[in-house]
C-alpha cells in the first residue's frame, strides 16, 4: 500500500519506497505473517537463504541450530513438512540469519497450538538477550506484554495507548485495545 | 459496406442515361488532356510462410514498371501505376488488401501470384467487385475448383495461367520411365493440406494415372504438415520394395523424411517431390544429399522463350535479377514478370481503359507469347476450362556441380519445344 | 518388429520435444511466464548458429561453443531490459508481449536472412545409423538428440536443487516478495533463468536446424508439442517434461503406424486423456 505521505527514515536514511534487499541490507527483517517459508526448499536452504544479505553479526546456521536444534535434526527435509511451530522457528531463524538491528515480527501466534506458542515465546529471551531490536505485533496481549518492554495499542490506523508494558494495568490495555 | 460500394459502380458504369452522362464527360475530357491512366494492384506473398513465393517481387516490379513507360492505347500515352500490396502468407489479408486496391487505390487491373492462399481470395474478391483480374503460381485445379468454378460456365474477371496436375502427372510418370527402374511399387508422401489431398485423391490425383502406366501407389496415408517423424511410412515402404519415391511436401517435412530414410535404411534411387524441390536454397540447404532429386519444372532461364514487354529472353531476365540481388534465380521469376506482361498488353489492347468490362474483354482476348509461353484463353487445346491456360511444364534433376545446385532438366517428352539439358542419374 | 521400431523412433522424438520444451517448463517454473515466442527463439538460435557457421566454417555441433552463450546474453538482455516491465501480477501482459516478440522475431529473420528455407549441415553423422537389429536402426541424430535432452535436463535439475543459483530460482519461484526481502533481486533472478532458458534453446535450435529445414516463420508450428510436453509432464517439473515429450513421441509414432493421417491426433488424444485424469500433468511441482 503506497502511502499518501510521510516518509519512513531508518538510521537517517529515507526507506519509504526502497527496494526489500535495500532495506534488509540496512538491517531490518521480518518473521512474515503466516510465516511464508519457501515451499520448494529445505529448512536449510531457507535459513541459508535468510542470510543472503551477508550483514556482520552473531548469527550464522550453527548458531540458529544451537536456538533451535530441532532444525538442525529437520534441516534437510522440506520446510512446509515441518509442524506449524517449528515453521515459525525455520521463519525467525531466516529472520536472524541476515543478522539485522531490528526485528520485526508479525503475528508470531497466528495459527499455532496454545503449547507451541508458549514454547515458541520461551525462546524468545534468548534471541532478544543479542541486543536486537524487535517490533512485535501480536493480538495475544498477555504473551506480547510479558516479552516486551515497550507497547502501543492501535486502533483503526491511530495510537490508542502506548507506553512501558508494566505501566499499565490488563483492564486499561484491553480497554484501549477494543476500544471501549 | 462493400456491397453498396458495387451497387454504385454498377450504376455509375451500366446504369441509366441519366447518371451517364456526368461520368462520361469527366472521362472524355481526362483522357484527352492528359492521357490515360492505368492502376495495376499487384499482390503477392512477400512475408511469411509463403515469401520464397515472392522474393523476386521488388526486382520483376520495378523493372516492368520501368519498360511500361512508353505504352499507348488508342495512339494515346498512358501513364501505368502498380501499386503492390503484401498478403503476408494469409489468405484472409490477401482479400482485404485486394478490396483496398480495389475500393481506395481504384486499381483498374489486379494480378497476383503464390499459391492458391494468394491466388484464390484475390480472384474471389475481384469477381466480387468486378475488377479484372490476372493470377499464376498456383495449379489451375486448386485455384479453379478451390474457388468453386463451374466448368460450364467458367469466371467473368479472372483469369489465371500456370500448369495443372495432369501435366505434373505426366512429367513424373516421363522421369520413371527413364529411370529404367523395375520396381513398380512407388512410395506416395501427401500431407493433410490443400495440395496433397488432391495429388493423392485416388480419383483425380496420382494413384489412377500411374496405375494406367504400370505402377502401384504405395500410399501410407495423410500426414499433417510439420511432422517430426516418418518411421511408420518409412517401414511402409521398406516392406513394399519401393525405389521411386513421389509426393508433394514442404521442404522441413522432406528434410526430416529424407534423413530419416537413410538413417533407417530406406535408400530409393528416385525421389520425385513436388513443391518442397523448387527452391535452390532448400537444394543448396540438403548439401550432398540434395544431389539427384527430381521435380517437376516450371520455368528456367533456359527455356527458348522471350519478354513480349522488354525482350528479354528467360536467359537475361534471370541474370539481370542476379545480378541485381546476387541471387539465384527461381522458377517464379518468369511467372511474375509475364503477369506484367499480359497487364501491358492489356492497357494497350484495351478499348476504354477505366471501364472494367472493357478491360476485361480485352484482357479474354489475350493471345501473348510470354517469357513463360503462349497465353490464350481462347478455348484451344491448353484452356482445360474456360480463364485458365496451361503453359508448358518438363521434369528434370538437381544435379551438384561444384557444391552448387543446378537444375537440370532431363525430360520435355510434354513439351518438346524446351531444350533437355542433360541426362537423369539413379541417386546413391 | 515394426511396433518396437515405431516405440524407439517414438521415444528419440520425444527427445527432441523436451529438448523444444525444457526452456520453456523452466521459464514457467520460475516466474509462470507462458513465452509464446520460445518457437520463434529456437528459430533464431538456428539463424545465429547459421551465421557463426558461415563466419568460421565450424561444424554445427561445434558451433554451440558460441551460439550458447550468445543466446544465453541475448536472454538475460530480453528478461532485464523488456520482459520484466510486464511481469508480475497480471498475466496477460506478458502473454501479449511475447506474442508480439513472435511476431517481431519472425519479420526480423526475414529482413536479415530472407525466407529461404535453411538447414545446417553436420555431415555423414546427420544419415548414419546404429544397425541394432533387421528392421531397428537408430540413427545418431535423433540418439544424440534424446541424449542431449536428458544431459542438459539433468544438469538443469542439478543447477536447481544442488546450487545457490537454482536456490534462489525455486525461492522466487515460491514466493517472489519474500525472495525479495531476503535480499534476492528478482529482476536478475528472472534475467538469469531466461539465459539459461535460452542457452537450452540455443542447443534445440541447433539440433532442429540439423533435422530439418528451417525458415523464419516455423516457430509456432514447432511450440505446440513442447507446450503439450511440459503439460503432460506436470508444471515446473523438469523431468516430467522429459516424460511428457517421451509419451508424445511414442503416442505420435504408435498412431502413425496405424495410419499416418492418426499420427498427430494420436499425440493430442493421449494429451487430452492425461488432461483428463490428471489435470494438472503427471508429475506436477508447482500449482
Amino acid at each position: 500500500m503506497p502511502p499518501k505521505n510521510g516518509d519512513i527514515r531508518f538510521k537517517g536514511h529515507s526507506i519509504l519506497g526502497a527496494r526489500p534487499s535495500r532495506v534488509t541490507e540496512l538491517g531490518i527483517a521480518m518473521v512474515p505473517e503466516g510465516r511464508r517459508l519457501f515451499r520448494s526448499l529445505t529448512v536449510e536452504e531457507n535459513l541459508v537463504l535468510g542470510g543472503y544479505v551477508k550483514r556482520p553479526g552473531p548469527w550464522t546456521l550453527a548458531k540458529v541450530y544451537e536456538v533451535f536444534p530441532v532444525l538442525k535434526e529437520r534441516r534437510h527435509q522440506p520446510a512446509t513438512s515441518l509442524s506449524g511451530g517449528q515453521q515459525q522457528m525455520v521463519a525467525i531463524g531466516r529472520a536472524l540469519m541476515s543478522n539485522p538491528e531490528v526485528l520485526l515480527l508479525d503475528e508470531l501466534s497466528l495459527g499455532l497450538a496454545p503449547v507451541v506458542i508458549k514454547d515458541i515465546y520461551a525462546l524468545l529471551p534468548k534471541i532478544l538477550g543479542e541486543g536486537l531490536a524487535t517490533i512485535l505485533v501480536e493480538q495475544d496481549v498477555t504473551r506480547a506484554l510479558s516479552v516486551s518492554d515497550h507497547f502501543a495499542c492501535m486502533l483503526e490506523g491511530k495510537f490508542s495507548l502506548k507506553g512501558r508494558s508494566d505501566a499499565f494495568s490488563h483492564e486499561e490495555i484491553s480497554a484501549a485495545y477494543f476500544g471501549t | 459496406m462493400k456491397k453498396r460500394y458495387t451497387m454504385n459502380r454498377r450504376n455509375l458504369l451500366t446504369g441509366g442515361a441519366s447518371m451517364l452522362a456526368a461520368p462520361m464527360i469527366l472521362k472524355a475530357s481526362r483522357a484527352s488532356a492528359q492521357g490515360a491512366s492505368f492502376k495495376i494492384g499487384f499482390v503477392n506473398p512477400s512475408t511469411g510462410p509463403l515469401a520464397g513465393f515472392g522474393e523476386a517481387d521488388q526486382y520483376i516490379m520495378t523493372a516492368a514498371q520501368a519498360a511500361m513507360a512508353g505504352i499507348e492505347n488508342n495512339g494515346s500515352p498512358v501513364s501505368v501505376e502498380i501499386i503492390y500490396k503484401d498478403t503476408q502468407s494469409n489468405s484472409n489479408r490477401a482479400a482485404e488488401v485486394a478490396v483496398e486496391l480495389i475500393e481506395r487505390d481504384g486499381a483498374d487491373l489486379i494480378v497476383a501470384s503464390g499459391a492458391p492462399d494468394t491466388t484464390n481470395p484475390v480472384a474471389d474478391q475481384c469477381e466480387l467487385n468486378e475488377v479484372p483480374c490476372i493470377t499464376t503460381v498456383a495449379p489451375w485445379q486448386p485455384y479453379f475448383f478451390g474457388r468453386n468454378g463451374d466448368p460450364a460456365t467458367g469466371f467473368e474477371f479472372s483469369y489465371h495461367f500456370f500448369w495443372g496436375l495432369e501435366d505434373v502427372i505426366a512429367n513424373f510418370l516421363n522421369l520413371w520411365d527413364d529411370s529404367g527402374i523395375t520396381a513398380k511399387n512407388v512410395a506416395g508422401l501427401f500431407p493433410n493440406d490443400a495440395d496433397g489431398n488432391a495429388w493423392g485423391d485416388p480419383e483425380l490425383g496420382l494413384p489412377k494415372p500411374l496405375a494406367a502406366r504400370g505402377y502401384n501407389m504405395i500410399d501410407p496415408g495423410r500426414y499433417q504438415v510439420m511432422n517430426n517423424d516418418f518411421t511408420s511410412q518409412i517401414s511402409a515402404f521398406k516392406d513394399a520394395g519401393c525405389e521411386i519415391v513421389t509426393g508433394n511436401m514442404i521442404p522441413p517435412d522432406f528434410a526430416t523424411f529424407w534423413s530419416q530414410a537413410a538413417q533407417q535404411d530406406f535408400n530409393p534411387k528416385v525421389v520425385t517431390i513436388g513443391k518442397a524441390l523448387l527452391f535452390p536454397s532448400v537444394i543448396e540447404s540438403l548439401g550432398a544429399r540434395g544431389d539427384g532429386l527430381t521435380t517437376e519444372i516450371w520455368w528456367t532461364p533456359s527455356h527458348p522463350f522471350a519478354s513480349s514487354l522488354t525482350g528479354e529472353t528467360a536467359g537475361q531476365l534471370a541474370e539481370g535479377y542476379t545480378a541485381a540481388t546476387g541471387r539465384t534465380w527461381t522458377q517464379p521469376i518468369g511467372f511474375v514478370h509475364a503477369l506484367f506482361e499480359i497487364a501491358a498488353d492489356v492497357a494497350r489492347r484495351a478499348e476504354a481503359l477505366d471501364d472494367a468490362y472493357s478491360v476485361t474483354e480485352a484482357l479474354a482476348a489475350t493471345n501473348l507469347d510470354t517469357i513463360v509461353g503462349n497465353v490464350n484463353w481462347g478455348g484451344g487445346d491448353l484452356n482445360p476450362v474456360k480463364n485458365v491456360v496451361r503453359t508448358p511444364l518438363v521434369a528434370g534433376q538437381w544435379q551438384l556441380a561444384d557444391g552448387k545446385p543446378n537444375l537440370v532438366i532431363t525430360n520435355n517428352k510434354e513439351a518438346p519445344e524446351i531444350p533437355v539439358g542433360g541426362e537423369m542419374k539413379l541417386i546413391g | 518388429m515394426e511396433w518396437v521400431n515405431a516405440i524407439v523412433q517414438g521415444i528419440l522424438t520425444g527427445g527432441l520435444y523436451a529438448l523444444f520444451a525444457a526452456g520453456l517448463s523452466l521459464i514457467f517454473g520460475v516466474m509462470r511466464l507462458v513465452n509464446i515466442a520460445h518457437g520463434d527463439l529456437i528459430v533464431g538460435a538456428a539463424y545465429v548458429a547459421l551465421a557463426v557457421i558461415s563466419a568460421t566454417g565450424l561444424n554445427p555441433l561445434a558451433s554451440l561453443v558460441i551460439v550458447v552463450p550468445v543466446m544465453a546474453a541475448i536472454g538475460y538482455g530480453l528478461q532485464f531490459g523488456l520482459l520484466n516491465r510486464v511481469i508480475g501480477g497480471n498475466i496477460l501482459p506478458p502473454l501479449i508481449v511475447t506474442f508480439g516478440l513472435s511476431v517481431i522475431l519472425q519479420n526480423l529473420l526475414l529482413q536479415v536472412f530472407s525466407a529461404d528455407s535453411r538447414k545446417l549441415n553436420a555431415g555423414p553423422i546427420e544419415t548414419d545409423s546404429l544397425k541394432i537389429m533387421p528392421g531397428l536402426d537408430v540413427g545418431y541424430m535423433p540418439l544424440l538428440t534424446f541424449v542431449a535432452a536428458v544431459l542438459i535436463i539433468a544438469s538443469l535439475q542439478f543447477l536447481f536443487y544442488k546450487t545457490s543459483m537454482g536456490r534462489a530460482f525455486r525461492a522466487t519461484s515460491d514466493d517472489g516478495e519474500i525472495a525479495q526481502i531476503m535480499g534476492l533481486d528478482n529482476r536478475r533472478v528472472f534475467a538469469w533463468a531466461m539465459a539459461l532458458s535460452l542457452a537450452v534453446v540455443a542447443v534445440a535450435g541447433v539440433f532442429l536446424a540439423i533435422r530439418a529445414n528451417f525458415d523464419p516463420f516455423m516457430g509456432p508450428s514447432r511450440l505446440i508439442f513442447g507446450f503439450e510436453a511440459v503439460i503432460i509432464g506436470g508444471l515446473g517439473n523438469l523431468w516430467g517434461t522429459l516424460a511428457g515429450g517421451v509419451i508424445l513421441g511414442v503416442a505420435q509414432g504408435l498412431g502413425a503406424q496405424i495410419d499416418p493421417g492418426w499420427q498427430l491426433l494420436a499425440g493430442h488424444v493421449a494429451f487430452l486423456i492425461i488432461l483428463a485424469f490428471r489435470p494438472r500433468g503427471l508429475f506436477p511441482r508447482i500449482d
